[in-house]
Order: structure tokens, then C-alpha cells, then sequence
């Protein structure tokens, strides 16, 4: 009790002697474990690693924990340590399912841990084990079915495992279904088979991976299984996969086949001999094409007793998911007789929705579904067409289609959304015909229902015009005369009120787009050059749109779209408080900062750091709650969501799960919050208050995450896994942004933005200089005395020379390499990291060539050069930030500088890693002085006065700031 | 167009057209990926051809733990709709319907008793929507919300716990006419 009560209290040191206490009586490896444990924990630093040497010993001596618990106490010691998961611990795990392979929860415990830590080589060899003890346990089949797959797909597999293991899994998975002729070894013997839609989903997954187009066809054609097999289960999904697979596979006649043979139920249930009858020549020849295809109809036959209630049910339920339906019409472009097969799947959809119709299961969403069906129709028409070189009469009525579409979902909201993909199909010819018509249909009576034709014509006058001045201002001149139209109509303002994304809304969305534009906002020459979006623009227009849009905002804020320009709006121009305040009313949290984070976040701190600063009355950071969210989605709920997939048998879900967690640790969000936060912080206070590694970054740039969770101290362990090669991925959800414009126009989350959109690049390059002042600015602990000064500090100094080495070279190859014609920088950025570059240059130098011997008159002119050429960038930048652009009115100049806080804020980072590199080098030479006196003093008489230039050029800078 | 689907993680990142709206609440991302690991068919999608998220549904199938099978309250074997959200500018195409009809097929195909959600009293759209896919009001909990929408100044707001049979219950006994005169108290329920 005394024991449990002190380990629970982390009362270590008592915990440790009392377990030793109890191992020295009782002789129970328990308590050495619970001693190792206890000891790693405590406070006494040269007792951390015990935990990691005496698990290192058992797995080099080929020793096996037989006692679960302990192992657990040995995998709880080395937590935090940089040990390898699957070299150890999970070593260990196997050798005691291994050495207890009777006791299944043993068993399942250690797979759970080897899970849990993304170590699936060790967890397959642990569920080959139970499978193999257990063999009437169709769950623990599926687990080694499983943890096989993972293994065949994971990037880490080599050698003989990446080449045995497709096969073994393909063969594993289709004996579990008796797919295959028996060998007499099974584990699972036939009689148990009974299939869930979670294992049907697995085989999928792992045929899609790994089986050939033509044995995957074989599989699906057999009786008792294959796509309609599948439904007539209920197994909704596993039908949709299963067809997915096989058009993945290419197998259009197949799919083809599948949709026809769903129908033809739909209309055998719907409408009796009669439809039966009709439908007859048909299925004569989609005969003709299964004879191609392979594919026989494994479904249950016309037999009343056979096509139950619920098997009726599912057909008519799949016959109306879109899916199913641009199946077919995909199989139908691919098909060589595509021109009758559309003809024969037009019939018999009419009749389809016909009887879903007469059964009231055509809910209105499948009937706008059906009406774009109708469309999709026409224009895979005009394609086969097309492609045929013949046209036959009556083809081609897409005009027609499309102004009936339009005028069926005019007050839909989304109606250009809708529009906007055919639209982008049709040369200018037929736009002009279909603007044209949409004119001239009647209107409908009320004055709201012009708004919807007239926000339709504007939006398509948007879509169609270059971005040229007249064109913008006449759609502007449009937008703002229907808008003024609207909203000084009492009546029209009252119903459109009532509208989620009313015409209005979008009125002023539009038009404040073609200000922007107007404005040059968006133009590339010299956007950037201060760092100000609005350097060259026309400030009268761009505020013009933010006017409207807020106006508009304050008269009805519903309009998400308008909202997020708005804040977009406000950050280019610097209005921080304002934009937050509009950012806020949307309330994002929790998962919603993954997906949009981006939208806010981006350079906040270089524009206004105050949002970066905690206090008494700022508890948090505006950039915690996204480090906050990743760390624990990373760190927490993707290891246990991987365990509850496994407990529940969710095997289909394992591998979303996984590519989940591998696509947050690639996310520029997270690396842009933990930028972002140091940035604030010391933009604010003048220094760097927080080391890297006390953030999330350094687990994000594992691949597979737990196993190597815990940050490694060592720096040149951090800078390899900051590598440039792993590939960093912008996920944001830019969506619910505006999207209106055409083809070739910027998109709005590229126009209405501070600077480019994040990069691999710009992400890499922020976190390689986010390291070289961390590199740059280690002070060691005032309580660290060594004995022997002279050997640490030689060994420091080779430490931080390779650290340099590195460094440089990942800055140079972003910063020069073939991504940086990329254009993904603002002109402020592009001048840090090249001075940060330069300085890591000059760090390094001065390392090389200075520290271990005199240096030389070559050494000695390399490291100026370098010191001239930062001088010369930094020249630059402060010029680049005091231009002012020409034209601009005197009254202006306030905003200018507002808009311009960007460029003063990458200046302020650069002379503060002028600064830092200037202390460090001092200091190093310093401390050469300390062991060679004359050498010290020589090294720093040439090169302290060209480091004073460089100081000198940071307080020129810092006065301008 | 809305095609149907079941949910993938990846949705997580699509679903901002649903999530903005403020009367849909945003969890942490454990909360959804629970859900997806232990109940997969019951997390259902909608989707445009843009790959956003336009409404979904989540539900789990549980019963209450065995030290309650004495009490009154004791809840069979079931299913729970935890969350129903349509995008607004998704609205009245019947998407609810369909993506409650899908959890409803899971249900069944899980053997359970009934379905069962918890609403606001003072949501009268919502609450007539369910009760024109046969849900009924089997009991009222009081003040299970610790706000009250058309009240700020009260101390919190009453729920309907709602009920629709499935296939399993033929004689209907996990159903009542006169749910709004049964009352507990939250710690009643499960």
C-alpha cells in the first residue's frame, strides 16, 4: 500500500527504495521494474537513462519479461526518451506474447501497446501469434489480416517483407472468405465464415492496394459475392466500394452492368411485367456486354420469395445515389458503344425516378440531383459526340439544359456554384448564347427574383471576362446598381433577409472582388515589395470594398462567404482588432482551426505580435489553442482512436485513421502556429523565450509519430528530422472563401491574402531559422561547471560547426534551389531567410576556419565576403521597407504604413538574428580567449570590427522600427 | 449535386460549411474520430461534387451499464443519434431525412430496440421533423441543458428525449403516447 501510495503520489525516491526493499525480499522482477521505474522518474538527472540502459540490455541479451505489468513499468521508464519503439520495447512485447502464447489477453495487451506506438512489424508478429494459438477466433484473424496490410503499405517496410507480404495479405484476406480453394492449413475453418461489412471493406481496401485489375473482376464475379451481393446484405458501402474498385480497375462494362442490373430491379419491383417487358431488349444486350465483362448477376433472382421487402428496399434506395449514377456515366464515356448505353441508361433512369417518384422516395435532394443528372446527360452526349466527329440532330440542346437548370435552382443559393463547372465546358460562343437567353426568359413577377437573375448575369460576367479595367468596373457598375436597387426596396430587403446566402450578400461580395481587383491588390509586379498587399494598389477603391462589405455585414450577417473576405480584407490592411473582431464571430474552435486556421493565422504576428503576448489578462496566446489542438490530436487521440478501431473491429477504418494523423503531422498550419507564437513573442519582448523543442514541431516531423514522440535532445538528431524532404502540406479548407471568378482569375484566398499561400518551402525555411536562433542563442546553465573547459568546449564547438554545416545547406537548396523561382515568399521574407542563410554561412566559417587553428588570410576574406554580402540584403530590405509608392497621396501615408507593418515586422526579425549572431560570436571568441589568450585576442581584432558593421546596420534598422 | 456517403477522417477537413453555422457545435477532433472507430456505419455524410461536407450524422449503439438494470431507467440495447447538421444553404432538400433513414438502417441492422436523441423543448423545427419520421416523445428531462435559448435569464432548459421503434419492438414497448408527462431529472438518464 505504502509503496502504490507513494508511486501513485510520484513521490519517486521513496517509490524507487521501497520497490527495492520488495524486490530484495520477495525476489519478483516485478519490483525491479517498479524500482527502474521510480528511479528514471526522479529528480537526480544521472538516473533518467537507467530506465533506457536496462531495457536496452534486456533486448541485447535476449531477455523476456514474462510479467505483462512490468513490462508496462519498463515502457512507462523510457516514455521520453529517444529510444525506438520497435527496436525495444516492442522487441520485448513480442518475445512475451511469444513466450505466453495461450494467454490471449497477454497477448492482446502487448498488440494494443505495438499499436499504439505505430509499431505494426511487431504487432503483426504478435497477432501471427494469437491468430495461429487461436485459430477459431475470426476476430483475431482479422487482426493479423491487418496488422499484415499495414505492414505491406507502410513506407518503412523493406526487403523481404514489402515483397512477401501483398501476396500473403491477398491470400489471407480471400481464404477468409473462402475465396480461394482451401490449402488444409486454414485457421479459420470454413463453417465460421460469417462476413461483416467491416471485413468486406477490408478485402476491398487490400484488393484495391495490391489485386490485379483482371483477378479483382474474378473475385467480384463469383457467386455469393461482388457488388450486388453486397447490397442485398445491406452493406451499402461495401457496394459503392466494390464499384469503385472496379472502376478504379478500369472495368467499365462491369459497372456499367451494375447500375443497369440495380435499375432493372428498381423497375421489375416498380412496375411489373409491363416495365419488365420493356426493359427486355435491354438486358439481351448489356448480355452481350457481361459476356466482355465477366461480370454475372450474383444478385437473387426475380423470385417473390427471394426479393424481399428489405433486398426491395435497398435497391430502390441505391438506384437514386448520385453516385451510382456518375458511375455510370463515367463507364459510359469509357465504353466503346457509349452513344447506346447512354441512350439505355437514359430510359431507364426516367423510369427509375418514375417509380421512386410513385413510392415517395425521390426527396428534393435527389430531384435537384436528378435535374443535374439531366444536364450531365446532354453533355456526355455532346462529348461522345464529339468524339465520334458526327453529330446527330437534337444533340446538342446543353443551352437549353442549362438556362432550364438555371431557372429551376435560380434562388438556390449555390446556383453559379452549380453552374459554374458546365459553364466551364461551353466556348464563348455558347456563353454568349446562354447570357444572352438567360436575358430574355421571362422574369418571374416579384422584383427579388430579377436580383437572382441579375446576381446570376453578373456572376457569369465575372466568370467570363478577362481581368481588365473596363470589364471589372461595368460588373462592378452592375452589382452595385442592382444592390442599391435591392436594399432601398423595403420589400425586397424583408424576403432576402430570410434567405441564408441572399442575392444581396452576394452582390457586394462580388463587386468588392472586382474592387480589389480594380484596386491592383492582386497584381504580382511590386506587391510585395514592402511587404504591404496594398504597395501600388488604389486605396480609395480597396477601402470601397470594405465599406460594402461592411455595411452589409452590420445589415445582416449571415453570409459566411462575405464574412471571411471581410476579415481577409481587414488583415491586408492591417486592421488586426477589426478583422479578429469579425473572425470571432464565427467561433472557431476544436477541429475548425485545422481546416481554417490558415485564414487568419498566416503572418499575424509579423503584423501585430500583441495577439502573441500572454499576461494577466491574456491567459492564452492567439496561437495556443491550434498548438494545443494538434499536440493532443497528434499525440493522444490518434493512438487511442488507432486502439479503439482494432477493439471494435473497425479494420476498414484503420488506414483513414493513419493517413488522418500523417497528413496533421505535414499540415503548415501546425508549423505556422509554433512559427508564429516565437515570432509574436519576440517581436514583442526583443528575445527568444521559448526553445523548439518545448513545441509539438519536433514529434510533427516523425512520419509515424509515437514511436519517436519524445523530442531527441541532440541538436543534429532535431535538424535531421527537420529535413526539407519531408514534404509539408497546406490542408486548408478555402471553400467556404468566395468563388466566383473564372478559370483564369486569382483565386480570392490568393488575392485577398497578406503575402503567397504556405508553402513546403516558406515552412521549412521559417523552421531552419527558428533553429539558428535557437543554435545561436544557447546559453548553457549557470550551474553547469565542468571539469575539463577545454575538451567540451572543443567538443561544442564541432557540435555547433556540424549543426551550421547542416543548416546552411538545407537554407541554401530552399533558398536558391529549384523551388525558389516559386514566387511563395513576400519581398520582406525573402530578405530574412536569405540573411539568415548568410548568417548560418558565417556561423559556420567562422567555426571551420577560425576556432580550431589560426585562420588563414583566405579563411579571413571568405567570412568578410560573406559579411558584406548580409549587409548588402539587409540594405535592401530596409530600403524595400521605406519606399513609399509613387502616386500615393499624402493623406494616404498613414494607411500605407499600416499596410506595411508585415515588412516592419520581418525587419524587426532581422536584426534580431543580427543581433543574436553578433552576441554569439563574441562570445565565442570570448571563450577562445579563455583557452588561447594570443589567438582569441588576434581572431577578434580583425573580425570584431567587421561584426560591428553588421551590428550597426541592425540599429539603423531598429531606428527605422 | 449530394451524393451519400459514409464518413472518413478526411471529411474532418471539408466540413467547415456545416461547422460555421453557430448553432452546430464544434468537438474536439477525439470526439468525431470515437465515433468513426467504434461505430462506423452510423457516421454518415453528405457530400457536393466539391468534396465539402453539406450535413452529417453521428450516432453510437450502447445500453446502460448492468448496475442499472433494476432501475426504471434502464435503457436496452439502442441506438443514439448524437448529432444532425445540415449546412444552411443545404436546407430543406431533405437531407436530414435521408441521413437519418441511414442511421436507422444501422440500427436495425444492429438488433437494437429503438433510436433515441435528446432536443430542446423549445426547438419546435426540429422536434416536428422527428416527429415526421415517427419519433415520438418518450420522456422529458429537466433542465439537461445548462442554458436556455429563448430564456437567458433561466437557469437551464428542458430536453425531449425522443424514440422511434425499430423492426425488434413489435408490440411497441419501449414507446409511450404520453412521454410529456413523464419527467426525470438529468442524473436519470444515461
Amino acid at each position: 500500500m505504502q509503496l502504490d501510495h507513494a508511486f501513485h503520489e510520484q513521490q519517486w525516491s521513496i517509490a524507487a527504495n521501497l520497490a527495492r526493499q520488495r524486490h530484495k525480499s520477495t525476489k519478483d522482477e516485478y519490483y525491479k521494474a517498479v524500482e527502474i521505474a521510480a528511479r528514471s522518474r526522479g529528480d537526480n538527472a544521472t538516473e533518467r537513462t537507467i530506465g533506457r540502459d536496462a531495457v536496452q540490455a534486456m533486448v541485447d541479451d535476449n531477455v523476456i519479461v514474462k510479467d505483462v505489468d512490468a513490462l508496462d513499468l519498463y515502457e512507462f521508464a523510457v516514455d521520453g526518451t529517444s529510444m525506438d519503439y520497435a527496436k525495444t520495447i516492442g522487441v520485448l512485447r513480442v518475445r512475451l506474447a511469444k513466450a505466453l502464447p495461450k494467454d490471449q489477453n497477454i497477448g492482446a495487451r502487448c498488440l494494443e501497446a505495438c499499436m499504439w506506438h505505430s509499431d505494426w512489424e511487431n504487432a503483426q508478429e504478435i497477432a501471427v501469434s494469437l491468430n495461429k494459438n487461436f485459430p477459431g477466433d475470426r476476430k483475431l484473424l482479422f487482426q493479423n489480416i491487418l496488422t499484415t496490410f499495414l505492414v505491406a503499405t507502410a513506407e518503412a517496410t523493406h526487403g523481404m517483407k514489402k515483397n512477401l507480404f501483398p501476396n500473403l495479405v491477398k491470400a489471407q484476406v480471400d481464404r477468409a472468405f473462402n475465396l480461394r480453394p482451401p490449402t488444409g492449413k486454414e485457421l479459420t475453418p470454413p463453417d465460421q465464415i460469417v462476413s461483416t461489412e467491416n471485413e468486406i471493406k477490408l478485402w476491398i481496401q487490400i484488393r484495391q492496394k495490391f489485386g490485379s485489375a483482371q483477378e479483382n473482376l474474378k473475385l467480384l464475379s463469383l457467386p455469393t459475392w461482388g457488388p450486388l451481393y453486397f447490397l442485398e446484405q445491406g452493406f451499402t458501402d461495401a457496394f459503392l466500394l466494390s464499384i469503385r474498385l472496379l472502376a478504379f480497375n478500369h472495368q467499365w462494362e462491369a459497372v456499367f452492368q451494375v447500375v443497369n442490373a440495380v435499375f432493372d430491379k428498381v423497375i421489375e419491383a416498380g412496375q411489373g411485367k409491363s416495365s419488365t417487358a420493356e426493359t427486355g431488349d435491354d438486358r439481351d444486350r448489356i448480355g452481350e456486354s457481361s459476356a466482355h465483362s465477366g461480370l454475372p448477376d450474383n444478385s437473387s433472382k426475380s423470385d417473390p420469395g427471394i426479393f424481399s421487402d428489405a433486398i426491395r428496399d435497398q435497391y430502390m434506395n441505391m438506384s437514386r445515389e448520385w453516385s451510382l449514377w456518375m458511375s455510370a456515366i463515367t463507364a459510359i464515356k469509357n465504353l466503346p458503344n457509349g452513344q447506346e448505353a447512354l441512350k439505355m441508361f437514359h430510359r431507364k433512369i426516367k423510369t427509375v425516378v418514375r417509380i421512386l417518384i410513385d413510392n415517395n422516395r425521390m426527396n428534393p435532394v435527389f430531384q435537384q440531383n436528378y435535374n443535374r443528372l439531366k444536364l450531365d446527360i446532354v453533355f456526355t452526349r455532346a462529348t461522345i459526340s464529339a468524339r465520334a466527329s458526327h453529330s446527330e440532330p437534337g444533340d446538342n440542346n446543353k443551352i437549353q439544359r442549362l438556362i432550364q437548370l438555371s431557372q429551376e435552382h435560380i434562388k438556390d443559393s449555390n446556383c453559379f456554384t452549380m453552374l459554374k463547372g458546365y459553364l466551364e465546358l461551353l466556348n464563348k460562343e455558347e456563353i454568349a448564347d446562354f447570357a444572352g437567353a438567360l436575358k430574355t426568359e421571362p422574369a418571374e413577377e416579384t422584383k427579388a427574383a430579377h436580383l437572382f437573375d441579375t446576381l446570376l448575369l453578373v456572376s457569369l460576367k465575372l466568370r467570363n471576362s478577362p481581368d481588365c479595367a473596363p470589364c471589372l468596373k461595368s460588373i462592378t457598375k452592375d452589382a452595385l446598381h442592382a444592390f442599391f436597387q435591392g436594399i432601398q426596396d423595403r420589400d425586397v430587403s424583408l424576403r432576402v433577409a430570410n434567405v441564408t446566402e441572399d442575392p444581396l450578400s452576394n452582390l457586394a461580395v462580388l463587386g468588392s472582388i472586382c474592387l480589389v481587383k480594380l484596386a491592383g491588390a492582386g497584381r504580382k509586379d511590386g506587391q510585395y515589395v514592402n511587404g504591404s498587399p496594398l504597395y501600388r494598389a488604389n486605396v480609395h477603391l480597396f477601402l470601397q470594398a470594405v465599406v460594402w462589405l461592411d455595411f452589409y455585414l452590420k445589415k445582416i450577417p449571415k453570409n459566411d462567404a462575405l464574412r471571411l473576405l471581410l476579415v481577409k480584407l481587414y488583415l491586408m490592411m492591417g486592421c488586426v482588432t477589426r478583422a479578429l473582431e469579425v473572425w470571432n464571430l464565427f467561433d472557431v474552435k476544436n477541429t475548425l482551426l485545422e481546416c481554417l486556421g490558415t485564414v487568419c493565422l498566416d503572418r499575424l504576428a509579423s503584423i501585430s505580435p500583441t495577439h502573441f503576448m500572454m499576461g494577466p489578462s491574456y491567459l492564452r496566446s492567439f496561437a495556443d489553442p491550434f498548438i494545443r489542438h494538434f499536440e493532443t490530436a497528434i499525440q493522444k487521440r490518434y493512438p487511442d482512436t488507432v486502439i479503439k478501431t482494432l477493439q471494435n473491429s473497425s479494420y476498414a477504418e484503420l488506414p483513414y485513421v493513419i493517413e488522418l494523423a500523417q497528413n496533421q503531422s505535414r499540415n503548415t498550419v501546425a508549423v505556422i502556429a509554433v512559427i508564429e507564437k516565437r515570432r509574436g513573442i519576440r517581436l514583442k519582448s526583443g528575445r527568444n523565450e521559448t526553445v523548439i523543442e518545448d513545441e509539438p514541431l519536433i514529434g510533427l516531423y516523425y512520419p509515424l509519430i509515437p514511436r519517436l514522440l519524445k523530442k531527441p535532445r541532440l541538436i543534429e538528431l532535431v535538424l535531421g528530422a527537420l529535413s526539407p524532404n519531408y514534404e509539408l502540406q497546406d490542408f486548408t479548407d478555402y471553400n467556404p472563401l468566395p468563388h466566383w471568378a473564372g478559370p483564369q482569375s486569382t483565386p480570392i484566398q490568393e488575392l485577398a491574402a497578406c503575402g503567397p499561400l504556405p508553402t513546403n518551402r516558406r515552412c521549412h525555411l521559417s523552421i531552419l531559422a527558428e533553429r539558428f536562433l535557437d543554435l545561436i542563442c544557447f546559453v548553457q546553465p549557470k550551474d553547469f561547471k565542468p571539469s575539463q573547459i577545454t575538451q567540451l568546449l572543443q567538443s561544442d564547438w564541432q557540435a555547433t560547426a556540424s549543426s551550421c554545416q547542416l543548416l546552411y545547406r538545407h537554407l541554401d537548396l530552399l533558398n536558391y534551389g529549384e523551388d525558389s523561382e516559386k514566387n511563395d515568399l513576400t519581398g520582406p521574407e525573402t530578405w530574412y531567410f536569405r540573411v539568415v542563410t548568410e548568417l548560418a554561412k558565417l556561423v559556420k566559417l567562422i567555426y571551420e576556419t577560425i576556432l580550431p587553428t589560426s585562420s588563414t588570410k583566405a579563411a579571413r576574406e571568405g567570412i568578410v565576403a560573406v559579411i558584406r554580402r548580409s549587409l548588402t540584403i539587409i540594405e535592401y530590405q530596409l530600403q524595400d521597407s521605406l519606399a513609399t509608392s509613387p502616386g500615393t497621396p499624402a493623406k494616404m501615408d498613414t494607411l500605407h504604413g499600416v499596410t506595411a507593418l508585415h515588412g516592419i515586422g520581418m525587419l524587426r526579425e532581422t536584426t534580431l538574428v543580427v543581433r543574436c549572431t553578433v552576441q554569439h560570436i563574441t562570445a565565442t571568441l570570448d571563450r577562445l580567449k579563455v583557452i588561447d589568450k594570443a589567438r582569441g585576442t588576434t581572431e577578434a581584432a580583425w573580425l570584431l570590427p567587421e561584426t560591428k558593421r553588421l551590428s550597426a546596420a541592425a540599429a539603423a534598422a531598429d531606428w527605422l522600427d | 449535386m449530394t451524393s451519400f456517403r459514409a464518413f472518413t477522417p478526411a471529411d474532418l477537413n471539408r466540413f467547415a460549411k456545416c461547422n460555421l453555422d453557430p448553432l452546430t457545435e464544434t468537438y474536439d477532433i477525439g470526439f468525431y474520430l470515437q465515433y468513426y472507430a467504434k461505430w462506423p456505419s452510423l457516421f454518415q455524410v453528405a457530400v457536393d461534387d466539391k468534396g465539402n461536407i453539406l450535413g452529417y450524422i453521428m450516432g453510437k449503439t450502447e445500453s446502460s451499464p448492468d448496475y442499472f438494470k433494476r432501475s426504471e431507467h434502464y435503457l436496452p440495447w439502442h441506438a443514439h443519434i448524437t448529432a444532425l447538421t445540415v449546412a444552411p444553404e443545404a436546407r430543406r432538400l431533405g437531407i436530414g431525412k435521408i441521413l437519418t433513414e441511414k442511421l436507422e438502417a444501422g440500427a436495425e441492422a444492429a438488433d437494437t430496440w429503438f433510436i433515441d436523441l435528446f432536443v430542446r423543448k423549445s426547438n419546435e423545427k426540429a422536434i416536428k421533423f422527428y416527429e415526421s419520421m415517427g419519433y415520438s416523445v418518450y420522456r422529458v428531462v429537466k433542465d439537461y441543458y445548462g442554458d436556455n435559448v429563448s430564456d437567458p435569464t433561466a437557469n437551464g432548459e428542458d430536453a425531449y428525449d425522443m424514440r422511434k421503434p425499430t423492426k425488434r419492438d413489435k408490440t411497441l414497448k419501449h414507446i409511450r403516447d404520453d412521454g410529456r408527462n413523464h419527467e426525470v431529472q438529468p442524473e436519470d438518464v444515461f
